[in-house]
């Protein structure tokens, strides 16, 4: 809770500093006020209470929050401080920048901690309300604001459905706290037609913002179309949030409903897999197939939702772990080599001019096709090994469309690492110190996530 | 838990009743009403007045930053009523309550000056 409270001060804070015109006071800012949340947040683990004693009914820090809060806030760190050449470029704007994106991260903690509905809810809308701003920040780009005005539209349709859904669980179980709805549910005083609909709504508006297979249509768009950073931001911090709010609410919420909504889920993944797998072959542009990757490993991460155990909490964090650490050494890659159109073709030569920079790629394109050493796999191994007991079908199709992942992660491998073909216009890629700072960490997470997992 | 079929009519009839109301207005506007046609009721800025000159060149926004800003401060205010009327029982609780949901606004509105949305001559 402390935690929360300075990572919002921090926002204002950022916001107001920004008058100075001086970028490097807002970095130092968001910095110090984001590391000490961090560190609040692994006193909290260790002593289990918080520095001050804070409570409101509608949240709790227990551990798991506290251990996916840990991991947003430490990926919101990397991409300021990766962003920062890109924040510091509209010395107006940087303040606004690197503020929306830390009061997204607190939407992103309530999501995380929330213990009734109506605090989930704030938290779903203090996250996505910024993002819909920051995705339509490069004002003069016009497919920046095409992807803004779509995010808008079809999230806000899916907020309302969400909402809707929400009233229909309410109405069937007659109270918003999660442990109520739970222990009603359980009990089966809670009326069956009524809560059948209202779970299936919810669940609609959830695969619309975690981008699960029917409801993807507007992530290729707005993926693209984004300032570089933000698609960074939304593919590790807002898929982090939605997934483990939806790991809160179906698997131990409305656990009682499981065969209702496990069926659906069954085929949305099947679905998700290999839509998203297939799609990201055929793209040229960079953040086109990142955006149909994302795809596929929202249905892979929605796999440990499908089944409930102690180590469903554990799997998924382990795989988002790997997920966003090589999603993020990407977008910073992608921000540095700054092609114009975003083609993959762009990338070519990237590991010859930097061999640093090619090993960082290496690092995380492996880690995010799974190949072993990494983190990538580990993630990947712990939630198909937890659900393949139950549904073989569903992790023999997972594993078979990871193989055709593996495919466009290697091509791309193999463009960045290929010899450029007039090599007299090639001039180094300069990370900046603090981008430096950053790929390194992503590389140095990526491979010890194997001891973390054990 | 346990839900048989026709626990879902309701819904059904929802449904249905929206999918049928959608049809019978677009069904029955058609049917309804005089059809009238003429040069100056298909122009598309119909109003009584000839219209003059080009309709599409920038619109400045000064005004519309006033209006949003005045809508949020309004809906501000609109908070103090249920508070005034519970004022009493609130207590001290209620008060602290009160005052850090105005300074929040204070904040923004200290936000808002600096960034010299509301000067209007720039």
């Amino acid at each position: 809770m402390d935690a929360l409270i300075i990572v919002f001060v921090t926002g204002l804070i950022s916001m107001f500093i920004a008058m100075a015109k001086k970028p490097v006071l807002v970095l130092a800012t968001a910095m110090i006020g984001l590391s000490s949340a961090l560190a609040l947040m692994i006193n909290q683990w260790w002593t289990g209470t918080g520095f001050i004693q804070l409570n409101y009914e509608g949240l709790l820090f227990d551990k798991p929050s506290i251990l996916y809060s840990s991991l947003a806030i430490s990926f919101v760190l990397l991409i300021i401080a990766g962003g920062y050449s890109y924040f510091k470029q509209e010395v107006e704007h940087t303040g606004e920048y690197i503020s929306l994106l830390i009061f997204s991260l607190v939407g992103a903690m309530c999501m995380i901690a929330f213990t009734d509905l109506f605090m989930f809810f704030l938290g779903l809308e203090i996250l996505s309300i910024p993002i819909y701003v920051m995705v339509g920040s490069k004002k003069r780009d016009i497919l920046s604001t095409e992807a803004s005005l779509k995010y808008f539209f079809t999230g806000s349709l899916a907020t309302g459905i969400l909402l809707f859904g929400t009233a229909w669980v309410y109405g069937a179980t007659g109270s918003f706290k999660i442990n109520e709805i739970s222990a009603a549910i359980l009990d089966g005083s809670a009326k069956g037609a009524l809560l059948n609909v209202g779970i299936l709504i919810m669940m609609a508006a959830f695969l619309f913002k975690v981008g699960a297979a029917p409801f993807h249509f507007w992530s290729p768009d707005v993926y693209g179309g984004a300032p570089t950073i933000v698609t960074g931001f939304m593919a590790a911090v807002v898929k982090l949030a939605g997934l483990f709010a939806f790991l809160k609410l179906f698997t131990f919420t409305f656990w009682g409903a499981y065969p209702l909504w496990s069926g659906a889920l069954f085929g949305i993944i099947i679905l998700t897999v290999i839509v998203g797998n297939l799609s990201a072959l055929a793209q040229t542009r960079f953040k086109r197939m990142l955006a149909f990757s994302s795809i596929a490993n929202a249905g892979y991460a929605l796999i440990a939702i499908m089944n409930q155990s102690n180590w469903s909490t554990w799997n998924l964090w382990m795989y988002i772990y790997g997920y966003g650490f090589a999603i993020i050494a990407l977008i910073i890659i992608s921000l540095l080599v700054n092609d114009e159109n975003d083609s993959i073709e762009g990338f070519r030569g990237v590991g010859r001019k930097n061999p640093f920079i090619g090993f960082v790629l290496t690092v995380s394109l492996l880690s995010l096709a799974g190949v072993p050493p990494l983190a990538g796999f580990f993630g990947k191994y712990m939630v198909f090994a937890a659900a393949f007991k139950q549904y073989p079908v569903l992790v023999i199709t997972a594993i078979a469309t990871s193989g055709i992942g593996m495919v466009y992660y290697l091509r791309f491998f193999m463009t960045a690492m290929a010899k450029e073909e007039n090599e007299s216009t090639v001039e180094k890629l300069k990370p900046s110190i603090l981008q430096t700072i950053v790929l390194l960490i992503c590389a140095i997470a990526l491979l010890i996530g194997g001891y973390i997992a054990y | 838990m346990n839900s048989t079929g026709i626990d879902y009519l309701p819904i059904v009839l929802q449904i249905g009743v929206i999918g049928g109301f959608v049809a019978f207005v677009l069904f029955i506007t058609h049917y309804l009403g005089p059809r009238l046609k003429s040069k100056k009721k298909d122009s598309n800025w119909e109003c009584g007045i000839e219209s003059e000159g080009n309709a599409r060149f920038p619109v400045s926004v000064r005004y519309f930053m006033t209006a949003i800003l005045f809508v949020l401060f309004d809906v501000e205010v609109i908070f103090f009523y249920p508070y005034a009327v519970n004022f009493k029982a609130l207590q001290l609780e209620g008060l602290l309550a009160v005052i850090l949901f105005v300074a929040f606004f204070l904040i923004g509105f200290f936000y808002v000056l600096k960034k010299g949305a509301l000067e209007w001559e720039k």
